[in-house]
């Protein structure tokens, strides 16, 4: 890393709260080594400093946080650079997830992947998506109802040859409210697109997802692309002029949340 | 177990003699701002016979002393150091103050005949502290009717969530989100056209 996309996550941690973990270990170990980087991030301490009106700010709490505890002084190899704990993202899981079993029919003719209802198109990657209810699951097909209280499941294949290495999910309901299903998007974290896996039909994602949906009209998106999204940056575009990602592939559902 | 100590002291530090993982999340989560707070708000300690003051101003250096303080106070728990019939934040604290002088190049040049904790230091109204005052209050003014109830709710009253706010204010937390970056976003602007931030 060099001094300018050290300012670069500086300014975006300080936009968005914390940032992704293996970012944030990338960042700490430049700031040991870099006196105009550690400047920077004074800065921006001292300015977090000012709006809370606190010595140490909650921002900066929940970055140290973030990193977890050390290891033990004497469990650490002095030659090399002591490396902090990664910071585990357990509790996203928690509130989300209750592991569902989706049975999908996958036809593979030809090295190709196709699924009910079919992708657009030309599309090389897509998504499945389905209502559940108890142990009910049934397919969400476009301009389905979904009722507002049921959970969403997501399933997406990618064929071989798809250019896209991250994916996200996400909806607008008509009055531009923004909701995340993947990943999920929770208090001061700022997550990025997930991995795409290649040449995958169905693959299940296995949390059952529960948003609080206004009733109306929503389009359910999924946003595929080659370089991993900062979610945060997507969610203010989409919220303030309901523009999607430039250059991504989507695949979008639009559904009817009833009361 | 020793007078001072208690059963609940001993339920509180349980594991940390052992190393186990749990006990160190449990003490780093509880204590990290205690330790913060020592260093930016500064400790007085004696040396000479002369009572001193110590504040460490870099945000920086003050996390890498405070991830090195609690790295030595887990290798001393490892090694059966600390007394877990004792309560962790004054001995985590002299460990922090210990580390801080020697960072921060004391130790070197005045050598503490005697370290001793006598608090932290009083309240001080610097010009510093005036000025920013007075230019918080000037960006205050730019914000709109919600930034600047999401600021009061938010950013000035230590400890809310977003998901508080936004039940508080009748918007989603999401949306609360939104506006705390907006207003960070501002904030930086603001700042930086009044010379905080340095090309």
């Amino acid at each position: 890393m060099n001094d300018h996309e050290a300012r670069a996550l500086i300014d975006r941690q300080f936009e968005q709260g914390v940032l992704p973990p293996d970012d944030a270990l990338r960042l700490r170990e430049h700031l040991a080594s870099s006196p105009d980087a550690r400047a920077y991030y004074d800065a921006h301490v001292r300015l977090e400093r000012t709006l809370e009106g606190d010595d140490v700010p909650d921002a900066q709490l929940a970055r140290l946080e973030a990193l977890g505890p050390p290891a033990p002084a004497d469990a650490l190899d002095d030659s090399a650079p002591k490396r902090r704990a990664p910071y585990a993202l357990g509790g996203i899981g928690a509130v989300l997830a209750v592991a569902a079993s989706v049975a999908i029919v996958a036809l593979i003719d030809d090295g190709e992947v196709r699924t009910r209802g079919g992708p657009a198109s030309g599309a090389k990657a897509w998504i499945n998506v389905f209502a559940a209810s108890g142990d009910a699951v049934r397919p969400l097909t476009d301009g389905a109802t979904v009722a507002k209280d049921s959970g969403l499941l997501f399933s997406y294949s990618a064929l071989r040859d798809a250019p896209f290495r991250y994916f996200a999910i996400a909806a607008r309901d008509e009055s531009g409210r923004v909701y995340w299903f993947h990943p999920a998007f929770v208090e001061d974290v700022s997550p990025k697109s997930l991995a795409l896996d290649v040449g995958v039909a169905d693959r299940e994602l296995t949390e059952r997802v529960f948003v609080d949906w206004s009733p109306g009209r929503a389009r359910i998106c999924a946003i595929f692309t080659r370089e991993a999204l900062m979610i945060a940056e997507v969610d203010a575009r989409l919220e303030r002029d309901g523009r999607w990602p430039d250059g991504a592939q989507l695949d979008c559902h639009d559904v009817k949340v009833t009361p | 177990m020793n007078d001072t100590g208690d059963a609940a002291t001993m339920q509180a530090n349980e594991g940390l003699a052992e190393g186990r993982p749990e006990a160190f999340e449990r003490v780093y989560r509880a204590e990290l701002r205690a330790v913060m707070l020592t260093l930016v708000a500064g400790f007085h300690y004696r040396s000479a016979g002369a009572s001193k003051y110590l504040r460490v101003d870099s945000a920086s250096d003050a996390e890498e002393i405070c991830q090195e303080a609690f790295a030595q106070f887990f290798a001393q728990c490892r090694r059966g150091r600390f007394d877990p019939s004792r309560p962790v934040r004054p001995y985590l604290r002299r460990i922090t103050m210990n580390i801080a002088l020697r960072k921060m190049g004391r130790l070197s040049r005045e050598v503490p005949t005697e370290l001793v904790d006598i608090g932290p230091a009083p309240e001080q109204d610097t010009v510093e502290q005036r000025e920013r005052a007075a230019l918080l209050s000037e960006f205050k003014g730019r914000l709109d009717d919600e930034e600047r109830e999401v600021m009061s709710l938010y950013f000035e009253a230590s400890g809310a969530t977003q998901a508080e706010v936004g039940k508080k204010i009748g918007r989603s937390r999401d949306h609360v989100y939104r506006v705390a970056m907006r207003i960070r976003q501002q904030a930086k602007e603001f700042f930086a056209a009044k010379g905080w931030f340095d090309e």
